[in-house]
């Protein structure tokens, strides 16, 4: 086997059945785990040396204003799941896994809540008031306040599973598993399904069903903004169901009639500096930044004047525009993507090819011819590609020669 | 085969892009995000090229990255593929060092004293053999080390910091490990 090969493997670098491959000449072959085992030793060594420079490094990083080393990374489970799967006594396989430090043991007494990640040092109230400070890795016990300084965000894992983000200068008392008492600022949760979930603000009480939304409270009043499954908002003695991309507000006397959130990528772009200390590769950065170019698209869209084709602004707005095409939210907007497509025709090129071929087999069929031109011309006429044909629908093996084609192109860049 | 590609998320590779185009417009908000989503990564490159000063290096490396923020600041609007804004940055972390070893009289990497006598615990001086034998590599093959242990990067990821394919950086940390394991055992206790 090649060293490089052998490298991969080591890197969790390998596709699934290729290191299965691996894995089964590993157990063949003695000569060849003797090897793997010396690569592993070098390997942590590597590891432990640069876990040593990175914290030697930290202080240079707050200098120059960046975040800290980031959590574990590579062949792990997401960070938010790490303290869970340590109280489900998995530490020792990631152990073995051997990209990360321990997870932290959780306490012998109960606790409702961890806190994986935080940008800096918070505070903990226990039910008798008394108040400590705290760090990432603190387990939680039923009836601490948590409270968030200025400046400072933090994520917790709840018991269940659910996720809890805060921002800066928000405090949360977590009564039990599944409730929470907002008494300031603004909370992000993803809420595990199962038995509702309550957060109370002041006189408002939120029950959730699932999955995801966030509450903010600021004096008397609250907003709460359900971004997917449903929950129902109650506050002096009126009810509100709230469907996903719903809103409502308490202002103090009344509760507003449910309305729709203008842009979720926007309500919750506090949580992008939580991002940049979990890793560049996040799931959920990467989910937010999806929907933070699809509502770029579509604002784009709308204030699209002819002139700006022709501008420097063309390179800042194809991407946007390409990803907004083919979002599913824009399904409902066929004028605006109909635009899109003739937009795009003008300002694509290669950096957009894969979401252009998507588009050939979009429903319609004005998007399809748009994106038959727009490929034709980035293609050099090598995709031999009828606008009329892909109009009135392309055979899939040319659909399939455009997506190998977009590949390589997606490749290269 | 080749290990997978494509697996950083091309949503990142947009997401810079875009806040790279912002930012060669003169948005410095959008800079400061490019640095705090890449700093890292750009600090891994500025240790892999920064002059070694003995117990200086860190302290080099640093200085290094905080001149090449402000060069690529300053020449932020020259940036025509913002698409490559990494590989970009990383060019200018590569060639400050260059110059600021010029300027003082130093080959880039080279390692001026012997590190520092402390700690002279047998796990200590291994941390050491290791760390010198890691300065002692090739550019290339120093950098791709620097970006796996020091940024914890991906090979995909790797690959778009240094211009490279995933399959080269595969190479190069393959042969980066079998020197490294070379060089000490070459240089037992």
């Amino acid at each position: 086997m090649s060293d490089e090969r052998l490298h991969a493997f080591l890197d969790g670098e390998l596709a699934h059945e290729e290191a299965e491959a691996v894995a089964r000449a590993l157990a063949e072959d003695g000569a060849l785990r003797a090897r793997l085992a010396e690569l592993r030793a070098l390997d942590g060594s590597l590891r432990e040396l640069y876990a040593a420079e990175r914290g030697a490094a930290a202080p240079a990083l707050a200098r120059l204003g960046l975040p800290p080393a980031a959590g574990p990374r590579r062949r792990t489970l997401s960070w938010w799941l790490l303290p869970l799967a340590a109280a489900a006594g998995l530490a020792a396989g990631f152990l073995l896994a051997g990209r990360r430090a321990a997870p932290a043991v959780p306490p012998a007494r109960p606790f409702v809540a961890v806190a994986t990640l935080a940008t800096g040092p918070f505070w903990v109230e226990d039910a008798t008031g008394a108040a400590r400070e705290a760090r990432a890795g603190e387990f939680l016990p039923p009836g601490a306040r948590v409270r968030a300084p200025e400046g400072v965000r933090l994520a917790l894992v709840l018991e269940d599973g659910s996720e809890l983000r805060l921002d800066r200068g928000s405090a949360v008392e977590l009564v039990a598993a599944r409730e929470l008492v907002l008494e300031t600022g603004r909370a992000w949760s993803r809420v595990e399904p199962g038995a509702p979930f309550r957060i109370r603000c002041g006189p408002t009480q939120v029950e959730v069903l699932g999955t995801e939304l966030s509450v903010a409270r600021e004096g008397e009043r609250t907003e709460v903004q359900l971004f997917h499954g449903s929950a129902r908002v109650e506050a002096g003695g009126a009810a509100r169901a709230l469907a996903a991309g719903q809103s409502a507000r308490w202002d103090g006397a009344a509760l507003s009639e449910p309305y729709r959130i203008q842009s979720e990528a926007l309500a919750t772009g506090w949580m992008l500096e939580l991002y940049a200390y979990s890793g560049t590769h996040h799931k959920d950065l990467a989910e937010h930044l999806d929907r933070l170019l699809i509502e770029m698209g579509r604002r784009k869209l709308v204030s699209f004047e002819e002139r700006v084709l022709e501008s420097e602004l063309a390179g800042v707005c194809r991407v946007p525009i390409a990803r907004y095409l083919v979002s599913e939210g824009a399904q409902a907007e066929p004028e605006a993507r109909r635009k899109a497509a003739r937009v795009l025709e003008t300002i694509a090129d290669a950096s957009v090819a894969v979401p252009l071929v998507k588009a050939l087999t979009d429903p319609d069929p004005e998007v399809r011819r748009s994106a038959a031109r727009v490929l034709q011309r980035l293609s050099g006429g090598t995709l031999r590609l009828d606008p009329e044909r892909s109009a009135a629908g392309l055979e899939p093996a040319k659909v399939l020669e455009c997506e190998t084609w977009a590949a390589e192109r997606a490749g290269v860049r | 085969m080749s290990p997978q590609d494509g697996r950083s998320s091309a949503t990142g590779s947009d997401a810079t892009a875009l806040l790279a185009a912002q930012a060669a417009r003169g948005e410095r908000a959008a800079f400061e995000a490019l640095l705090a989503l890449h700093g890292r990564t750009l600090l891994a490159i500025a240790r892999a090229h920064a002059p070694a000063n003995g117990r200086a290096r860190s302290g080099e490396a640093e200085e290094v990255l905080q001149e090449s923020a402000l060069r690529a600041w300053r020449d932020l609007a020259r940036l025509d593929r913002p698409e490559r804004f990494l590989a970009w940055f990383a060019a200018i972390v590569q060639n400050t060092a260059v110059d600021r070893a010029r300027r003082e009289g130093l080959r880039a990497g080279e390692e001026l004293e012997d590190p520092p006598a402390r700690e002279r615990g047998p796990s200590e001086a291994f941390r050491l053999r290791l760390l010198g034998a890691v300065q002692r590599l090739p550019a290339p093959l120093r950098e791709v080390i620097e970006l796996a242990y020091f940024a914890e990067l991906t090979y995909a990821e790797i690959a778009a910091a240094t211009a490279a394919s995933v399959s080269t950086v595969n190479l190069r940390l393959s042969q980066a490990r079998t020197a490294l394991r070379a060089a000490l055992e070459d240089e037992p206790e």
